[in-house]
């Protein structure tokens, strides 16, 4: 079995790039009714028939978190190797 | 079709079809599960193998519930813009779910949120009262599904008492769940969730070749700041609106009739010189703390739901529980895209249905707009109808499942559903 050292350094990197990725994404959820509060004018401009706001909400957010949680799966893959590999050194 | 419905007494034969074969293969797959499930790995964790293509499906499949299908249509026909976050926040629910709890939960390798609670914490009080919350989420799920399955059950075939569709569709799922288990479940809510995302893109692409598409039907709502639409009425045959109707402006726009309601509320409490200076300076503050409340309450609920992290044990280890997770959102997320489009289209084609109140209102979009197709299509109208409602079926099914399921964590009805298994086997 794995040391308690290497669990700790393994968890605490997943944590950070969880975290990280977290940000990524709270930081555009909970901006963007701020940004329909400070900016309606520029949220209203219509982008081939939608208002900017509707095509953002309502379309574009579910792609933008598919990539976020494509690039979390890459790299925690890719961490949980890594620190496989360091170990067996 | 209508010399068909005069004949069987006002049922549709093709419904009756359809839903038969739902019954049918629904048993039918909860006896094949049942041999298949012969230890308690197997029938509440499907022995953990089952793969990432599966996983996805069905947990896709369970969550998409009549809210998702009919209820997030209603609500984008009548509050616009606002009820766009339920579905933007429910896949926002995954994501958190995938960042921190998917994989860690699936390592620890336990049967039920319960189990997990106990031994991660070491508490058998923990346990306790992890089973009550579940038992209390499960309940307040299990009272709309029972609803929409009298509901729905009743719109189908008129003359069929409500009591009978919750009998009848409770019954059919008890039977599923108590046979086959997690596996017998498994499959069914894959199966559906196929069904639905076709239920519910198809007709949309039959109206949107027919009537316009996503953007063009908004286009015809009036936003604020504009003079005028940027698509004629007569593009996309929209019709007046009745008086009960959102106004353009409030509906296409952040801060509508969803978020304000509370504020308004207030203020019509309020003496009638004071409201327009109260609401000059309230409402828009308000809107914007409820839209914060609303995300955080559907991201944390969405994420804290016990039948979904209960999924997680299914998989193998933890990189496939993570790689389901995303899976999972792509499937949701395409499914999702398309009930908004329902209640834009709806707004322009059917605003009668803002007349209506609750079932009779906007909720019921999702089944009328497609009759608008039967019109025009004739016989492909009446099938992408009927495929439709048959996908309305579906939802309600796999939800007293997803209930049934959750009983699970009490421990007695874990010792009767263990010995109905056994029953079975040895029978």
């Amino acid at each position: 079995m794995h040391s308690e050292e290497f669990l700790h350094t393994l968890m605490r990197r997943q944590l950070k790039l969880s975290i990280a990725c977290a940000a990524t994404f709270l930081v555009a959820l909970l901006g963007m009714p701020l940004l329909n509060y400070y900016a309606p004018a520029l949220m209203a401009t219509r982008v081939a028939g939608f208002t900017l706001s509707w095509l953002i909400l309502g379309v574009l957010f579910f792609p933008f978190v598919w990539i976020i949680s494509w690039r979390f799966i890459k790299q925690s893959i890719a961490l949980e190797q890594d620190e496989v590999k360091s170990v067996k050194r | 079709m209508s010399y068909c419905i005069a004949s069987l007494g006002g049922i549709d034969p093709w419904i009756v079809a359809f839903s038969l074969i739902t019954v049918v293969v629904t048993v039918w797959m909860g006896f094949r599960s049942a041999k298949t499930s012969k230890t308690a790995s197997d029938f509440f964790v499907a022995g953990r193998s089952v793969s990432v293509g599966w996983n996805a499906s069905a947990i896709s499949g369970e969550y998409l519930s009549a809210a998702s299908f009919m209820g997030i249509a209603g609500m984008v026909m009548s509050s616009g813009y606002d009820a766009l976050w339920y579905p933007v926040c429910y896949a926002c629910g995954y994501l958190f779910l995938l960042l921190f709890i998917a994989g860690p939960l699936r390592r620890f390798g336990a049967y039920t949120i319960p189990d997990f609670a106990e031994g991660r914490y070491d508490s058998p009080l923990f346990r306790k009262i992890a089973v009550c919350f579940v038992l209390f989420i499960g309940f307040f799920y299990t009272m709309p599904q029972m609803k929409g399955a009298g509901v729905t059950l009743a719109y189908i075939f008129p003359g069929m008492p409500y009591w009978a569709g919750v009998v009848l569709v409770g019954a059919v799922i008890t039977l599923n769940v108590a046979l086959g288990g997690m596996k017998g479940i498994t499959l069914v809510q894959a199966v559906q969730y196929w069904i639905k995302v076709f239920a519910i893109s198809v007709p949309i692409f039959v109206l949107a070749a027919v009537y316009g598409f996503y953007g063009t039907h908004l286009g015809a709502n009036v936003a604020p700041g504009e003079a005028a639409a940027p698509v004629t009425s007569a593009e996309v045959s929209r019709h007046d609106l009745p008086e009960k109707a959102p106004k353009d402006a409030p509906w296409v726009s952040p801060f509508g009739p969803l978020t304000t309601k509370a504020v308004n509320a207030a203020a019509a409490a309020l003496p009638a010189e004071q409201r327009a200076a109260y609401l000059a300076e309230h409402q828009k503050p308000y809107s914007l703390l409820y839209t914060y409340s609303l995300i955080i309450a559907l991201v944390c609920g969405t994420a804290g739901l016990p039948h979904i992290l209960v999924r997680f044990y299914t998989n193998p280890d933890g990189v496939a529980a993570k790689r389901t997770t995303m899976w999972v959102m792509i499937l949701i997320g395409v499914f999702y895209v398309f009930p908004p489009v329902f209640g834009v289209i709806g707004r322009n084609l059917m605003p009668e249905l803002y007349a209506g109140v609750g079932a009779e209102g906007t909720d019921k979009v999702v089944l009328e707009l497609p009759t608008l197709v039967t019109q025009k299509l004739g016989i492909i109208g009446s099938i992408l109808e009927r495929y439709h409602v048959r996908g309305s079926l579906c939802r309600v099914h796999e939800h007293l499942q997803r209930i049934a399921r959750l009983d699970d964590r009490c421990p007695r009805a874990r010792r009767v559903r263990t010995h109905a298994a056994a029953a079975v086997h040895a029978g």
